[in-house]
């Protein structure tokens, strides 16, 4: 997949065009895996307040988008539009208990503790529909916040469960689910990264950066591709950028600010190409895996093996990160 | 709403963070509100000799300033680096365990890296705060400082640790040795490339920030801090407060990026809940980006020595990766066990390589701790791998 979308053919004219402008061009590749899942527990708990649903979640999003991904579950699950469903975290009053947010783990985890809520939420509701409408569980319908007799127009809805239930007993309509998987899971990619460096100056140029993912079943492509831009993002930064440096006689950090320590801007980074080649898991019942480290597991060995295959014709076969342009213009000088 | 799933929708959050209306640790006010403001080492490895606040307490808006010894003599606790925890085990190769070397929120004795805390100064404001603990005189006497990994494994290094007997915290090995060996002796090329993974500055967007209360009625603590775990949070706090987990309350609101630096509970955060319970008062603190550089767990530096043997048909018979890691003075919750089983869980990638042996020795530096990272431990295995892949087709 990788190696089609590329045109290798068209790479070829590249590499010979840019040989004619005293510039070097190089391919890389990197496969990869990526140990998914962190901590084996995650835990949710589902309540239906009033007209909305809310999950309460131990996952914490940080800017990741969960607020949307977790709504997109819950609310398809119960068959409800978006904006009556409601996700909380961070915050170890309303939240019982969970882990976290870390190792591409939050839907996967998080997801799955809300997905097994919802269900144990709709069998406790179906109990109670059955009792006060006196059928047989068998005999309810369930559809968009509903419960119909079927064959009839009688019905009851969600919120009029919770409602009655907190006449009753005071509590609403709720469930919890704690999620626990000890087994380990594999995402995994390819990346590859075309360069360009310039013969004289050692400056390189990131012209493409192509990446095939394996996150699982994706959920909100939108936020996925965010995520593997985000990630490439910063493997790039590691290998052309970044370096927390120390002096070794006092200890100082010498690139203690961001006058001296830098993180990829926009101009350092390609238009990225993000394809996909998701394989669903039987795993857990999302059929995800996770995507928040694909992008950064891949990018800086696909970017530092473009750099040695540029360098190549020069026999220049071992290249240090952050390669940098002086870093490339020493390289290029000695070996002249 | 099954046609949900796998859409594009745009995120709902969206609207409210870029419209200035998100609701972060540093935009939130309480009433009676007090500073915190910590005086920090600028030396890599000094013993601390006496701490004079006597300027400081005399300085105006001034309401406490605490020390290590206070923060001892009050019942507070070091941060357990959980290197023995059941969860998370990992032993040394030679069978032994690794040392637990706590982490006082406000050093005692000596400090062991640039910007470490060894007072707090509370003030009516966050500039009196800032006045005040530049007026706090530490006498310290420098010792010598170690920052290369080479350096700390001789024999005459300095100590980070007095009470260990060398600078190694960590000398792990997993896979199959002698199998390893064997193929290596039987290979018909063998490939070998040494890289070093540098140490980043993890920068998340929003620095750290922590507005701490008490409710005496109660007898409850409130911190409110960015985090990607408030139950991980609301146990290593609770736990340098001596406290049940239940009195403890973490409200993370917005929170401004993560990436792994904010899995497990910065001490400072545990220091803000005591001076909430002492001062009556809640108080908060916002580092400015120079302490976050210094003082916000980093990232990587390992150098890693990865070799692969390869048979007649440059197929992988075996492969042998070797981690000298820069650990830094302390050590981040579970951080040892989690490179350490990460890196070796994916050394040998997506490949069908019959055999491998992974071996990580972490040395104590006088540099900053290394945390988590986006992509922690398997972008560096999928480096180290990737590259001698590549050098095995294209370079020798």
């Amino acid at each position: 997949m990788l190696l089609e979308h590329l045109d290798m053919i068209e790479y070829q004219t590249r590499r010979r065009a840019c040989t004619q402008q005293g510039k070097y061009r190089g391919l890389g590749y990197s496969v990869y895996l990526d140990s998914v899942g962190g901590s084996p527990n995650e835990f949710a708990e589902i309540l239906v307040l009033g007209d909305v649903v809310e999950a309460r979640v131990g996952t914490k999003s940080v800017g990741v988008g969960h607020e949307t991904v977790f709504a997109q579950l819950l609310a398809s699950r119960l068959q409800l539009p978006l904006d009556r469903v409601r996700i909380v975290d961070g915050d170890t009053d309303r939240v019982r208990t969970g882990s976290g947010t870390h190792a591409s783990r939050s839907l996967r985890m998080g997801g799955s503790a809300i997905h097994f809520g919802v269900e144990k939420v709709l069998k406790k509701a179906r109990e109670y529909a059955a009792q006060h409408l006196e059928v047989a569980e068998h005999d309810l319908a369930y559809a968009h916040g509903l419960f119909t007799v079927s064959g009839t127009d009688r019905q009851i809805s969600l919120c009029e469960i919770t409602e009655l239930m907190i006449e009753e007993t005071g509590e609403p309509l709720a469930a919890e689910h704690e999620h626990f998987i000890q087994a380990g899971m594999f995402a995994s990619g390819a990346q590859a990264c075309e360069v360009e460096i310039d013969a004289e100056t050692g400056t390189i140029r990131i012209c493409r950066f192509v990446t095939v993912s394996d996150p699982g079943k994706i959920y909100n492509p939108v936020i996925c591709e965010g995520q593997i831009h985000g990630g490439v993002a910063q493997g790039v930064g590691h290998a052309l950028l970044e370096q927390a440096h120390y002096d070794e006689s006092t200890g100082q950090l010498l690139s203690g600010s961001f006058m001296d320590y830098t993180l990829p801007r926009a101009d350092d980074l390609p238009m990225f190409e993000s394809l996909w080649n998701p394989v669903e898991t039987n795993e857990n019942p999302l059929g995800t895996k996770g995507v928040g480290e694909l992008g950064i597991t891949g990018a800086p060995a696909a970017i530092m093996n473009a750099v040695v295959d540029a360098l190549r014709p020069l026999g220049i076969e071992e290249v240090q990160m952050p390669v940098t342009s002086e870093s490339i213009w020493r390289l290029i000088q000695n070996a002249n | 709403m099954d046609d949900l799933i796998g859409k594009p929708v745009l995120r709902v959050e969206d609207e409210r963070l870029l419209t200035g209306k998100g609701s972060f640790t540093d935009d939130l006010r309480f009433e009676s509100e007090l500073f915190a403001c910590f005086v920090r080492s600028p030396y890599a490895h000094a013993r601390i000799v006496s701490i004079d606040a006597s300027n400081a307490v005399k300085m105006p808006g001034v309401r406490m300033i605490a020390i290590g010894e206070t923060l001892a003599k009050a019942g507070l606790k070091p941060i357990d680096p959980l290197t023995r925890s059941p969860d998370f085990p990992i032993i040394n190769k030679d069978g032994s365990q690794l040392p637990v070397v706590s982490r006082w929120p406000l050093a005692r004795d000596k400090v062991r890296v640039v910007g470490e805390p060894v007072a707090v100064i509370v003030a009516d404001s966050s500039l009196a705060a800032r006045d005040a603990a530049e007026t706090v005189d530490v006498d310290y006497e420098p010792l010598e400082v170690v920052v290369d990994v080479d350096q700390a494994l001789k024999s005459e290094a300095p100590l980070v640790w007095d009470e260990l007997e060398s600078n190694i915290c960590v000398d792990a090995e997993y896979g199959d040795r002698q199998a390893v060996d064997d193929a290596f002796a039987k290979a018909v090329k063998v490939v070998s490339v040494t890289v070093d993974y540098p140490r980043h500055v993890i920068a998340f967007l929003e620095p750290r920030a922590v507005i701490a209360r008490f409710d005496k009625e109660t007898d409850r603590y409130e911190v409110i801090c960015g985090s990607q775990s408030a139950h991980w949070h609301q146990k290593g706090i609770a736990d340098i407060l001596n406290e049940s987990p239940e009195k403890v309350r973490i409200i993370s609101p917005d929170t401004g990026g993560g990436f792994g630096a904010r899995t497990s509970p910065y001490p400072d955060f545990a220091v803000l809940a005591w001076l909430a319970q002492q001062t009556g008062a809640p108080v908060r603190c916002t580092l400015d980006r120079s302490e976050s550089f210094l003082t916000d767990s980093q990232s990587r530096d390992h150098r890693l020595t990865a070799k692969l043997a390869l048979d007649h048909q440059g197929k992988m018979t075996a492969i042998r990766l070797v981690s000298a890691w820069r650990l830094g003075a302390y050590l981040n919750q579970r951080s040892i066990w989690l490179h350490a089983s990460y890196m070796h869980l994916v050394n040998c990638g997506v490949y069908r390589i019959p055999v491998s042996n992974f071996q990580i020795k972490g040395v104590f530096t006088n540099t900053a701790n290394i945390g988590a990272f986006r992509g922690v431990a398997r972008a560096e295995a999928s480096f180290a791998l990737e590259s001698t892949k590549w050098c095995s087709l294209f370079c020798r």
